[in-house]
């Protein structure tokens, strides 16, 4: 095996019919160490092609093969071949790493971005809908007016996913209250969707299944067709406002008074 | 079909694969048409009828139309499972059909693809929350690697369920990785029997 001045500045090959290296380039020791036969270089997937190709019957040929590197990096190559007889052939390898590998890199960096970007993306778009559903719970708090009464006012649209991340929150703090009066305020809502309004309809026949007085106030005009259109549980009564629910409530209580002392 | 990859037709190959997705099952397309036909652009390659710079493009266009025919987000079981190559792996098309399964079946699927250092998909993978990881390595040389990641993911991730699948499961088993977490599955066909016991509950 001889070091040879290769005309060009490339790796370059010897080899005999059994690609044993007879002689080899100082670009070839640079790339490769000093492998004795060529099958040393030869990565397993490009082993059938060239022993194909890297042939005598093949007199002058040109292949791309993928090449191992001294330091075990795969990489491709253009292979000139040309048998100079049946017991020596001369191996010129044009690595193309440098021209494909430039593009590849840029397209994979391309790749990572977007890959990155579609991450971001996805984690934003989770932390958005973690707060719309922090949002929507907060849609309809449960405040205890006095022991036997709570109000629940709704803020914004009626919507289905509103009233779904809703209702959890709703039936546990009623189950934790004592109330047996339930006031829905409508006074903050904006508009109606069909769908959020079956699912709270829904909510309230639970509600009045688990035995509570169910009133909703504060109706604007532009509520009540459709409330009115898609009906709500017989049970549950319509007031005007807060106040008339109270001033109503103290109007039954001293009659009840009077009935009391009359009996 | 193969002609069409290569030729960057994805149109005429899109056609002809939205031909067969009405006809035959994800699976089979992906199973036996598309992969296939990956396998015959590696067969033109070894008879040097073709270049590496023609598999680009073929890759190119089947990445294409894959994602087009994937399926959609439909009823969630949810369940979650995350995709990843072995670090510096790029062959990333049996993942990604691997990903599509999983989808079809009703779960999760994030896929990180190729490329991602290691330590950003440890990070990806503890803030996902899978239930099952699914690797996949295409080069031979890419073994201890993959046997590194699956030791890393044992230890950090012990609840979730490893799958491993690609070229070197395909040609060489790997059997000595399966263990109580970790299956190796060398067809899509596999995968889609394991989904359906573990739907049933016949295995986790
Ligand atoms: C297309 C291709 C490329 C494309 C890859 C593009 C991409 N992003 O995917 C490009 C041109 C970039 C490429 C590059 C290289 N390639 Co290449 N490539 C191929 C080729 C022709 C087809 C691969 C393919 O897409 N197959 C189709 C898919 C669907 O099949 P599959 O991966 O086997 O997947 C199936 C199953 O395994 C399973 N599966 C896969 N993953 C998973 C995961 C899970 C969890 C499960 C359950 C199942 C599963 O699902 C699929 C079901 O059908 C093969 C030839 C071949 N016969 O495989 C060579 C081949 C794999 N490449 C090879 C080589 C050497 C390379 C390079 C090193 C070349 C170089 N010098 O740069 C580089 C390496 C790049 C890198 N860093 O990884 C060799 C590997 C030989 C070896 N030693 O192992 C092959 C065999 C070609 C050859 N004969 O030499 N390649």
């Amino acid at each position: 095996m001889k070091r040879v001045e290769a005309i060009f500045p490339l790796p370059y090959f010897e080899i005999d019919a059994a690609w044993n290296i007879v002689a080899y380039s100082q670009e070839a020791e640079e790339l490769f160490g000093l492998p004795d036969n060529l099958t040393k270089i030869v990565d397993e997937g490009t082993y059938d092609k060239a022993r194909e190709w890297v042939d005598f019957h093949h007199r002058k040929t040109v292949i791309e093969m993928n090449v191992i590197k001294e330091n075990s990096d795969v990489i491709l190559a253009d292979v000139y071949i040309t048998w100079t007889d049946e017991e020596k052939a001369e191996l010129l390898l044009i690595p193309k790493d440098s021209q494909v590998d430039k593009v590849a890199a840029s397209l994979k960096t391309l790749q990572s971005e977007l890959l990155k970007t579609k991450t971001e993306l996805i984690e934003e778009k989770e932390r958005a809908e973690q707060v719309i559903e922090q949002n929507n719970k907060l849609s309809a708090p449960f405040i205890s007016l006095n022991k036997e009464t709570a109000l629940v006012p709704l803020f914004g649209d009626v919507s289905y996913e509103k009233m779904m991340s809703v209702e959890q929150n709703l039936l546990s703090a009623v189950r934790e209250s004592e109330a047996d009066e339930l006031l829905f305020d409508f006074t903050a809502v904006g508009d109606i969707e069909k769908e959020g309004f079956n699912y709270l309809a829904s909510v309230i026949k639970a509600l009045s299944h688990m035995g509570l007085d169910l009133f909703v106030i504060g109706l604007r005009p532009g509520h009540v067709p459709n409330i009115f259109k898609w009906s709500l549980p017989e049970d549950v009564r319509f007031m005007q406002s807060l106040e008339q629910v109270i001033s109503n409530k103290r109007t039954r209580r001293d009659n009840e008074r009077i009935r009391q002392k009359e009996t | 079909m193969t002609g069409y990859l290569l030729e960057g037709e994805e149109q005429e190959a899109l056609q002809l694969v939205q031909k067969w997705v009405g006809e035959r099952s994800l699976l089979e397309v992906h199973e036996e048409i598309i992969t296939p036909a990956m396998y015959h652009v590696g067969e033109l390659w070894q008879t040097n009828r073709i270049s590496v710079a023609d598999e680009h493009l073929a890759t190119a266009t089947c990445d294409y139309i894959m994602t087009l025919i994937s399926p959609r987000k439909g009823t969630s079981n949810g369940k979650k499972a995350i995709f990843f190559n072995v670090e510096e792996e790029e062959h990333h098309l049996g993942l990604k059909m691997a990903a599509d399964i999983f989808r079809e079946e009703g779960w999760e699927s994030r896929f990180l693809g190729t490329g991602v250092p290691d330590d950003h998909v440890l990070q990806q993978i503890e803030k996902f929350c899978p239930d099952v990881i699914c690797i996949s390595a295409a080069l031979s040389y890419r073994v201890p690697e993959m046997h590194n990641i699956i030791d890393v993911l044992k230890k950090r991730m012990p609840g979730s369920v490893i799958l491993i699948g690609g070229r070197i499961v395909k040609n060489h088993g790997m059997n000595e990785w399966n263990e109580a977490h970790v299956h190796t599955m060398s067809s899509l066909t596999a995968v889609k029997e394991w989904l359906q016991n573990v739907k049933e509950g016949r295995r986790q």
